[in-house]
């Protein structure tokens, strides 16, 4: 039995009060006694004998109950206040008090109670035909599902848990490990909503309130569980950003992305789209062109590709697009034929996707294990059956197993994350050039769109698969060394020199003195400075092993050609430099 | 005459009947009927750009986006209109903003019949029904405006 706790103030009472009633017990010791713990030992002591339960049910027939149930040891009644009022003689108030919900924070919970004991919710009749039959009556206590684990369930088939597996299968463990997190970056996601998983708290993941686009209500709730899960799939790549969730109604949709945009965050990432083969509508034209401004305001914009579709704004010539690479269970890659690759009618030219996240393979793409609110509708439409077709967990476990590009474009914006806090002045179209020339080539497997997968940048899986710590090197490297602009050819023009034209010399001549010709000037080339020094090999490491300050932002700035770019990576790639040692 | 009496009552439950299934037919679609007018419709509102620009059917990109947006004094103006007739605007950035309003008034504002598809709606009688008509708004309105139309709802991937 509980005890009264700190009563904070008085909520108004329910329209229909929930009991459950104790016939008098054989054992002549009431259930609510104060000691009794009722246990398999001693049950036997407090049931009901027919003829008591036949007649308490009776009783409370006659006194306007409701009779929902009977069993051997209670009977389970409703009523009003009134009701309970008018037969127990006891006014029932509500109190509010402090109690767990879900996860592990506080709230308040509305508690039933009478002023007749110190027990919670307990009834004695004390007179009238109820005393006769009845020991005790126990107003219902309000029960709260438990918060789902924190921790994913375990299943035999191949998949990918968050953070992990997702973080080692995009190499981001490794630029996490050199402090690279996303720290300070503000990533917007325009989604479904969020729900407060015990999987974010547990990990101190950093998550504002939920923007509510226009159109939308709720900002607790996430009832269909895609915004909660994709946001797992960022902490993934980047578990030291700060999200924001903007919860959009999937129509409303160029006001939720502008939403965002006023936030000003450092990029937005969106999973969803439209079938966009040939043309876009003109509600669709306005999303483009709040891309496009919010782009060209130096906002990093993630769009998924597509499950199949032709996605727009997947396919919008400022977006990073988001592809699917499958990384199967002998850690090979392959396009992931969930995934959408097409090159662009709306825009000629324009490739999809970008560079891929890790997604997985039909049908259903059931790959990466992700918190969800409980029972919401991915919870409840994956549970019930075997892998492939389903994802073998609960209906209301808060956990399913999904992915598709929707899932990509959040890793990616985590890396975008990453590149962003390793060089913060990086524009959109050179984080998404680091990205695409770091990004691991895949080179077999067929898109859902029926594109295939090459040597070399593809309409299946772009330039492949992100390579975070690959990536973040090179942003690294590009905020150390600038690289020289474009210089036009300097083409010297010779000074216009004017013609000589020869005196004209007078009919009458007088003694000929010959002219005093001044000394010639040979014509004055401009001098072109230098560009730079020429870096090699060993500047580089001295560069990146030496002061900072020598190659940074400073005074001193050294340039970099892409073919010195290119070595640099080279030796990258040879484990010649680190990340740790470019902090 | 018993005969009679017994068609009588007959008839009378019939009307009886025939009444209450009417009454209840309309109730329930008086119901939905309010309920429908109740609902809240959103647009799109483009703008021609500052210098007359229509933004539709151009690749508006990063690179080109400056050239299609309104000036100042088109948002307000429509902005201004809107708001007049009740109907809810919201301009951020961009080519464009979002007008919000109960089915009713929109459907009276702009002389459309809409219907509901999920949580989107669309025109009756029209090839994509998305595309709202112009023609009822003032001319200092509609010279500002590309056109006006109804999103698509989006799928998640």
């Amino acid at each position: 039995m509980t005890a009264k706790k700190k009563k904070v103030e008085s909520p108004s009472v329910p329209t229909e009060i929930f009991a459950q009633v104790s016939p008098k017990s054989i054992g002549g010791r009431s259930l609510f006694e104060e000691g009794t713990l009722a246990t398999s030992q001693n049950i036997q002591n407090y049931l009901s004998e027919k003829e008591v339960t036949l007649n308490a049910v009776e009783a409370l027939k006659n006194a306007g109950f409701k009779v929902l149930q009977i069993t051997n040891t209670t009977i389970n009644i409703s009523g009003s206040a009134s009701d309970y009022k008018k037969a127990f003689g006891q006014e029932i108030i509500a109190e509010e008090r402090e109690s767990i919900k879900s996860g592990t924070e506080k709230e308040m919970v509305t508690y039933l109670d009478t002023t007749q004991n110190d027990t919670t919710g307990l009834i004695i009749p004390k007179s009238g035909k109820l005393a006769n039959y009845i020991e005790g009556v126990a107003l219902e206590t309000p029960y709260y599902p438990f918060a789902p684990n924190y921790l994913p369930p375990t299943k035999d088939y191949w998949h990918l848990n968050v953070p992990g597996d997702v973080s080692v299968g995009c190499n981001a463990d490794r630029a996490h490990r050199a402090a690279i997190t996303g720290k300070g970056v503000h990533v917007a996601m325009v989604d479904t909503g969020f729900y407060k998983h015990p999987f974010f708290a547990q990990r101190g993941y950093r998550v504002n309130s939920v923007t509510l686009a226009p159109g939308t209500l709720n900002p607790l709730t996430d009832d269909s569980g895609h915004g909660t899960g994709e946001s797992a799939n960022i902490f993934a790549t980047a578990p030291d950003c700060t999200l924001t969730p903007i919860k959009w109604n999937f129509v409303n949709s160029t006001a939720a992305f502008n939403s965002a945009v006023s936030l000003n965050p450092d990029i937005i990432t969106c999973s969803w789209g439209s079938h966009r083969p040939n043309s876009i509508n003109a509600a669709e034209q306005t999303l483009a062109a709040a891309i496009a401004l919010a782009v060209a305001r130096g906002i990093i914009v993630v769009f998924s590709a597509g499950n199949g579709h032709w996605g727009f704004p997947g396919q919008h010539p400022d977006v990073i697009s988001a592809g699917g690479v499958y990384l199967g269970d002998n850690m090979s890659l392959r396009a992931s034929n969930y995934s959408s690759g097409f090159d662009s009618n709306i825009y000629p030219g324009r490739r999809v996707p970008d560079v891929c996240g890790l997604v997985g393979q039909t049908p259903g793409a059931k790959y990466i294990m992700l918190p969800i609110q409980a029972g919401c509708d991915i919870d409840t439409d994956g549970a019930g059956g075997s892998h492939p077709a389903k994802d073998e967990t609960g209906a209301n476990d808060g956990w399913a197993a999904f992915s598709g590009t929707s899932a990509a474009a959040p890793q990616l914006a985590g890396v975008a994350a990453l590149i962003k806090q390793a060089c913060k002045r990086l524009s959109p179209s050179q984080v998404r050039d680091i990205m695409k020339s770091t990004a691991i080539d895949v080179t077999t497997g067929t898109s859902a769109t029926g594109t295939s997968s090459t040597n070399g940048p593809d309409n299946s899986t772009g330039h492949g698969l992100i390579n975070a710590y690959r990536a973040v090197l090179k942003a690294k490297l590009r905020c150390r060394f600038t690289v020289p602009p474009i210089v036009p050819p300097i083409i010297v023009v010779p000074p216009v020199v004017p013609p000589i034209i020869p005196p004209i010399i007078p009919p009458i001549v007088p003694p000929i003195i010959p002219p005093v010709l001044p000394p010639v000037t040979p014509p004055v080339v401009p001098v072109i400075p230098p560009i730079g020094p020429v870096i090699t090999s060993e500047d580089i490491n001295e560069g990146i092993r030496g002061n900072s300050d020598n190659f940074g932002f400073g005074d001193t700035k050294i340039l970099m050609t892409d073919e010195e770019m290119d070595e640099a990576m080279r030796m990258v790639d040879d484990d010649q430099i680190d990340l740790d040692e470019l902090m | 005459m018993k005969a009679v009496k017994q068609m009588n009552g007959t008839i009378v439950k019939k009307i009886t009947i025939f009444t209450f299934i009417c009454l209840a037919f309309f109730s329930c679609n008086t119901m939905k009927s309010t309920e429908e007018k109740n609902q809240e419709v959103t647009a799109e509102v483009t703008f021609l750009s500052a210098t007359g620009q229509d933004p539709l059917n151009k690749q508006i990109t990063s690179s080109n986006v400056m050239e299609f947006l309104p000036d100042d004094a088109s948002v307000a103006a429509v902005r201004d209109y809107f708001e007049k007739q009740g109907i809810a605007f919201r301009y951020d950035q961009g080519i464009s903003a979002t007008i919000t309003a109960e089915r009713a008034l929109f459907e009276k504002l702009f002389g459309v019949g809409l219907q509901r598809d999920k949580n989107h709606y669309m025109v009756k009688g029209q090839d994509n029904g998305l595309d709202i008509p112009l023609t009822n708004l003032p001319e200092a309105v509609k010279e500002r405006l590309s056109n006006i139309s109804l999103p698509d709802r989006m799928e998640l991937f």
